[in-house]
């Protein structure tokens, strides 16, 4: 390893016995990358911001298939709506926030969708790119006004159309798709660099969530069936003819079926389903219970199966493709749980976002933490920051 | 039990005796015993005097167990209780109160000046000690963690040759702010 480390002290390297000490910077390459794997996302960082050689030895080892950092629960997403402001993140296991100087294009913009360590974002007039926060790279993708029948001219268009967006791969990779539920009804897809978005022929009622599964795409609706799509060789997308879970299980007056999400789990495929407690005098519910069920493949009709409980996994659901951990690897999280940011703000004078945290074994809600009281934030969604060969592009 | 002397020279010319046991607690030495290479001295021209001592200090303590503190590492006890039928609690706190010792040792033995933390980082990975490297290479982690490039740069002696504007565009800023914050 040719070194560029300087050292602040020409110190002694030879002891009184004439036996020369190691430097720091004279430990090889592969015990500095050991050193490395012992931390996590947020110690890498101050790490490669050391000295030179320290940065391209985290480089390097970012390049190397088998090299991993200290896995990370994910982050909560914090992005500011028409500040020139940053991104942050909340981290629940560190207990701290942190900010990111992001590139002038994410400023105010919304995030879509997130996976594999990247953001979906849409901006300003329907513009709308992938961005990994800690390399600041971003990718274009097409603009929303190629998705078709534009309902407003194009002047108006400052929303976002796109519900929820999935990415078949990280996007340095070649065969990268993103696919997208664009308003509510309809999906489409792109390659990153291309200029148009792909559309699907047919119409499908109330899209809430995609997924990868198995190497195959599937879509929710929020009559909970669930649909396979394909791309090739004609974008299609059918019904798995499997039976939505019976309703009549919830038995609470004001619990009505909000949300579909689909998460896998242990190698399993989870529907889970949000229920929001819906009072005459508000109009956003705050979110009231879960259901889960898990895609029972056995037979020769797939089923929906209850879960009644998740073991020592937790799942992580909104915005983001939904993710299941195992609680045992990450202190201060709670097995057989739920992680959810809420999808709306309530009562004008309590108008922050919440952090749900929904215990499985008693049903029960609980409140864990409010973001953006204080300044206009959009909503916060769950980022699993992940470098890497496979998801960094470095 | 094989309690055969072996000898190992330093760099230095400098020679010290370990017992056989001890000495397979480096895959290197394991190689060269098995590989009945073994010619009266062993040498280690890449592991000084100064630092051999502690070398053998670590495998006199670790020879002869084959990674049973990886087992408690992964929390390992709960699950053996429900895989093994003949659980046994008294087994369990007998390993309860090993492990406990076992860390104890590990403190008292960490206990050095950074100067010996890269040779003997050096020395466990050249001698191929596992769980040595392991130690060492989280002592170095553990100088990293939650700290400022600064104070990483104080704890290793070393100086930035970032330019001021690089070291501005060091992307992870950690805030103190919570709900309270204001963006300009």
């Amino acid at each position: 390893m040719t070194s560029l480390t300087t050292m602040k002290k020409s110190k002694k390297s030879i002891d009184g016995h004439g036996i020369k000490n190691t430097r720091v910077d004279e430990l090889p390459e592969d015990i500095m990358m050991l050193i490395l794997s012992k931390l996590d996302l947020v110690g890498f960082h101050p790490f490669s911001a050391v000295c030179k050689s320290w940065q391209s030895i985290a480089i390097a080892a970012m390049k190397l298939r088998q090299f991993h950092l200290q896995p990370q629960p994910p982050w909560v997403l914090l992005s500011f709506i028409g500040a020139s402001s940053n991104i942050a993140f909340y981290s629940f296991s560190h207990g701290k926030m942190f900010r990111l100087e992001s590139p002038r294009q994410a400023y105010g913009t919304v995030c879509f969708g997130s996976n594999w360590g990247w953001l979906m974002m849409a901006g300003d007039k329907g513009y709308t790119f992938l961005l990994n926060p800690f390399t600041r790279k971003l990718i274009e993708l097409p603009p929303q006004s190629t998705l078709p029948d534009y309902p407003y001219p194009l002047f108006l268009i400052r929303y976002n159309r796109i519900h929820k967006a999935i990415l078949s791969s990280p996007p340095v990779l070649d065969d990268c798709v993103v696919i997208a539920i664009y308003d509510r009804n309809f999906l489409a897809f792109c390659k990153p660099g291309q200029e148009m978005w792909t559309t699907f022929p047919t119409y499908h009622f109330d899209l809430e969530d995609i997924i990868f599964y198995h190497g195959k795409l599937y879509a929710i609706t929020k009559q909970c069936s669930l649909r396979l799509v394909e791309l090739d060789p004609h974008p299609r997308i059918t019904s798995c003819n499997i039976a939505p879970p019976l309703k009549e299980d919830i038995r609470h007056p004001y619990m009505q079926r909000m949300s579909v999400y689909l998460v896998e789990s242990l190698g399993e495929l989870l529907m889970v389903i949000r229920y929001v407690m819906v009072f005459d005098n508000v109009d956003c519910f705050p979110t009231g219970m879960f259901k889960i069920f898990k895609l029972d493949e056995k037979g020769r009709h797939w089923n929906w199966i209850k879960v009644k409980d998740l073991g020592d996994q937790m799942l992580f659901i909104g915005t983001s493709t939904g993710c299941s951990l195992s609680a045992c690897d990450f202190p201060g999280f709670k097995r057989n749980c739920i992680y959810f940011t809420e999808e709306k703000r309530f009562h004008i004078h309590e108008s922050g976002w919440k952090t749900i945290l929904f215990h499985l074994e008693d049903d029960r809600i609980e409140y864990i933490k409010t973001f953006g009281q204080n300044c206009d934030l959009s909503r916060p969604t769950w980022f699993t920051p992940f470098l890497g060969r496979e998801g960094g592009g470095i | 039990m094989s309690s055969t002397k072996i000898f190992l020279k330093s760099s230095d010319d400098k020679t010290f005796e370990i017992d056989e046991t001890a000495a397979r607690a480096s895959e290197t030495l394991k190689n060269i015993i098995d590989g009945g290479c073994l010619d009266g001295v062993i040498p280690l021209p890449n592991v000084s005097s100064n630092i051999l001592p502690k070398v053998i200090e670590y495998c006199k303590k670790h020879g002869g167990d084959n990674g049973s503190s990886k087992k408690i590492a992964n929390g390992g006890v709960d699950k053996d209780k429900e895989i093994l039928p003949d659980y046994d609690e008294e087994e369990d706190k007998r390993e309860k109160v090993r492990v406990d010792e076992l860390k104890k040792w590990e403190e008292e033995y960490m206990d050095f000046d950074q100067q010996v933390l890269y040779d003997l980082m050096l020395a466990a990975n050249y001698l191929h000690i596992k769980g040595l490297l392991d130690l060492t290479v989280e002592k170095a982690a553990s100088m990293i963690r939650g700290r400022t490039p600064d104070q990483i740069r104080e704890n290793f002696n070393i100086n930035s040759d970032f330019t001021p504007e690089e070291e501005e565009e060091m992307i992870l800023i950690e805030d103190e702010w919570d709900d309270e914050w204001a963006f300009d």
